[in-house]
């Protein structure tokens, strides 16, 4: 059997740079260009090179690859800002994480940081086709406020330079059927091979403009030459002259280095100026949901641990710090809030909703200039089994929906499901464990428990108090008594009982004896009436060290 | 509508012989036409639980079952009425329905909600009367939030069945201590006078869906309204452990006198 043509799609993201630090809002809407730089280095020198410039820039003639002090010489118009190494590489993670809902193979192009390549081959029936597949990469890029061209081919230089230069033809195709990638490369200019301005300056001496022209020089004479004008060795360029002969042959051969997602996500936003009010934080909120969402929908991932930080403006907050607590340490000017989710979650809806009922409540001590939220526990995302035993269909999001909506704001401990606990004490034998944990409880049961407890009694009440409740004593002084005998009256709950009958249930001797709580009870079924009911059915217990009698529970 | 049928949960008190026996007798009993559920793939320890219900307690119910689409009040006297057994064993016909319509018994389906401000349900007992607790989405919200979130569950549209527990039992008190000002009515019960309006949200969230709302109420609580149910079912255990059953209130005026019914 043949395998299927390899496709890959290139996801090219011309103004990434630029586009990083337009969102972070303090930028004017002025020419910019930028300076990458490791994070420590702030701004950014004359003799730095430019690394990236937005289309207003160009238009100015600032390119990358000049000197800082030359592009201000080209135009007085143009900003330069700095941007780090780190920042540019987490967006291109985000973006791969993105795209890995398109293949599972995504490789982050090192060199050019501007593309990201995913392995399609066999996936674009999903989609409806490869046009359909490009359009919906398009989409979901562009959703997260990037500038996008996606191109699909042969291989991944085909691909990145039919995205890459097609924006600068636009009737040249952004998806070649296999076996037209020649033809459609031919239309391209010479600089997409990745020359270098002194390869192409070369090319065009001799009259050479596009790839269809240099594809008809003799291969032995264009070999000699390639060989003096590859730019030294760069991931994105050819390695050698093997290998743009290739391309020009049609052959793209290169295997894409799978990229590997990080374990934690964060996804954060600064505010130029402090933000006190809960409408324009959710704003944001929702803004990094949706950034969050994306990145682990593509992954098929979820969270069920969310941590958001809010940083606030050191200076008010020092100071209203200082009012509120004179003489006291200063404290540190942000503030983590974490919580469990009850079941993974993905969707943008529900990561906002989580998120939403924590900020809503949280008074904010200072205006805060940075927002981060962090989901630090990644799952694999619950497959939802439809529940198609309904009359009336029903989203299969809307439990993990409400879930995290009630742990949010009730808070941990307070929603999940119950699971039995191996445990002779009735008070510790109930847990409330998360909607997600109860699967996996569900099969240890099935495989059986090492440790059986022995019933406490054929059946077991259906409300057991968390706190017993004490109903008298089975001393008389120094002399023991029966805990209870008919015709009693117990209080509980502020009214009268009549004990009618009374049945020894079970005996717990010595249980936990290697703790403080050790438990050596009598059990007793004590059948009880009232003005209000004839007959309710007690479990009641005499603790046989104190000699207290408790409820504890009721069969009801 | 159709309706939940209980009587489903008599087969938990039955031990057979052999499972050729067992299914044998199932298919006799399954009343087909009405959505009945009962339990497919019984086992031993399910078998051997005790049983909660005359088994003719359909036949007391208006629509031989509960209502679905519906908000139920079941009211007892403090509580102690087997209202939560009640309750129970309707979770229960609701997941063994589900299972039933899918034809495989290994099918988990229909999560039922149990709202429980007191925490008090127990966790054994859950699992002995034939829920499935994996399924069975437990809330324990404050006094102050309770009936937002029992609003908010109904809402979400996720469940077959949800219990709301509005009476407590007694001795039990609210595990975080702090509730609102004048949220109680005694030691452990919620002022229904308030629920008469939040009765008709949950009855608006339930319209055109298959869901059904139990409350479990305090039958001597005080109310100067009675609450907008579509039913009303008035439970009380009497001396030897029969029940009492009466239908107090339903939205087409079928009511009628206190059933004595047998019970274990």
């Amino acid at each position: 059997m043949l395998s299927p043509p390899r496709r890959v799609a290139a996801v090219v993201l011309p103004r990434l740079a630029t586009e990083l630090v337009r969102a972070r809002g303090g930028e004017p809407l002025r020419p910019l260009a930028v300076v990458l730089s490791s994070a420590s280095m702030e701004e950014s020198s004359a003799a730095a090179i430019v690394d990236a410039v937005d289309e207003r820039a160009a238009a100015l003639g600032v390119r990358p690859g000049m000197r800082v002090s030359e592009a201000m010489a080209r135009s007085a118009e143009v900003t330069f800002a700095t941007l780090a190494h780190e920042e540019l590489d987490a967006a291109l993670g985000a973006v791969a994480e993105v795209a890995m809902s398109f293949g599972a193979v995504v490789e982050i192009d090192a060199a050019s940081r501007d593309t990201i390549w995913v392995d399609v081959t066999g996936v674009a029936h999903l989609f409806g086709g490869e046009h359909s597949l490009r359009e919906a990469m398009v989409e979901r890029v562009a959703a997260l406020g990037l500038c996008v061209e996606v191109a699909v081919s042969e291989g991944p230089f085909f691909a990145q330079a039919l995205a890459r230069y097609g924006r600068l033809h636009p009737e040249a195709p952004r998806v070649v059927p296999a076996g037209e990638v020649r033809r459609a490369l031919g239309r391209l200019p010479v600089a997409a091979l990745g020359l270098g301005a002194e390869g192409v300056a070369f090319f065009e001496r001799l009259g050479v403009r596009d790839l269809a022209g240099l594809a008809r020089i003799d291969r032995a004479q264009l070999a000699s030459r390639l060989a003096g004008l590859i730019p030294p060795a760069r991931a994105a360029s050819p390695r050698d002259a093997k290998e743009v002969l290739g391309w020009l042959d049609g052959i793209d051969a290169r295997p894409l280095v799978p990229y590997e997602p990080p374990s934690v996500l964060v996804e954060q936003v600064s505010f130029e100026d402090g933000v006190e009010a809960a409408p324009q934080l959710l704003f944001a909120v929702r803004g990094l949901a949706s950034r969050l969402s994306a990145r682990l929908t593509g992954r098929r991932q979820a969270t069920n641990r969310v941590e958001v930080i809010l940083g606030y403006d050191r200076s008010i907050f020092t100071l209203r710090s200082r009012e509120a607590r004179p003489g006291e340490p200063a404290l540190s000017p942000s503030r983590v809030m974490g919580f469990e989710l009850p079941a993974p979650l993905s969707h943008t809806d529900d990561i906002f909703r989580a998120v939403k009922a924590k900020v809503e409540v949280t008074e904010l001590a200072a205006p805060v200039v940075r927002l981060e939220i962090r989901l630090s526990r990644v799952v694999r995302a619950p497959e939802i089994q439809l529940d198609l035993s309904r009359d009336v269909s029903v989203s299969p999001d809307a439990l993990p929906a409400l879930l995290s909506e009630l742990s949010a704001e009730l808070g941990e401990g307070c929603v999940g499901v119950l699971s039995s606990v191996d445990d002779h004490r009735p008070e510790r034998r109930t847990a409330l464990i998360g909607v997600h944990e109860a699967a996996a409880d569900r099969r240890r049961r099935a495989q059986g428990s090492l440790f059986e407890p022995a019933p406490l009694s054929a059946s077991e009440p259906a409300r057991l108090l968390p706190e017993p409740a004490w109903v008298g004593s089975a001393l008389e002084g120094e002399r023991r008594v029966p805990a209870l005998h008919p015709g009693q009256i117990v209080l509980v709950g502020g009214e009268g009982y009549v004990v009618q009958r009374v049945e020894f249930d079970r005996r717990l001797t010595g249980v936990g004896w290697w703790t403080d709580g050790v438990a050596s009870r009598d059990y007793l079924r004590v059948t009880l009436s009232s003005s209000h009911t004839s007959s309710a059915e007690a479990w009641v217990y005499a603790d046989r060290r104190t000699g207290e009698v408790f409820l504890q529970g009721w069969w009801e | 509508m159709s309706a939940i049928a209980l009587s489903s949960l008599t087969f938990a008190g039955v031990t057979f012989a052999d499972e050729a026996r067992a299914r044998e007798s199932r298919a006799k009993a399954l009343p087909l036409g009405s959505g009945v559920a009962l339990t497919p793939g019984l086992g031993p320890d399910r078998a051997a639980a005790p049983l909660f219900f005359p088994p003719n307690l359909d036949e007391v119910l208006p629509d031989g079952g509960l209502p679905r689409g519906a908000v139920v009040e079941i009211a007892s006297p403090r509580a102690l009425g087997r209202a939560t057994s009640l309750c129970l064993a309707a979770c229960a016909a609701a997941q063994a329905e589900a299972r039933l319509r899918s034809g495989d018994p290994a099918t988990v389906g229909a999560w039922c909600a149990f709202i429980d401000p007191w925490s008090t349900l127990h966790a054994p007992a859950v699992e002995e009367r034939g829920v499935d607790p994996s399924r069975l989405l437990v809330v324990r919200p404050g006094l102050e939030a309770l009936a937002r979130t029992a609003v908010r569950v109904a809402q979400s549209r996720a469940f077959t069945l949800i219990v709301i527990d509005l009476a407590g039992v007694p001795g039990a008190v609210l595990p975080r201590g702090a509730h609102p000002a004048g949220g109680l009515a005694g030691a452990s019960s919620v002022r229904l006078e308030r629920w008469v309006n939040v009765v008709r949200r949950l009855a608006l969230a339930l319209e055109h869906t298959d869901t059904s709302v139990l409350l479990s109420t305090d039958s001597l609580a005080r109310r100067p309204l009675p609450l907008p149910v579509a039913l009303r079912l008035e439970v009380e255990r009497e001396v030897g452990g029969a029940w009492g059953v009466r239908v107090a209130k339903e939205r087409h005026g079928r009511v009628g006198p206190k059933l004595a019914l047998a019970g274990s």
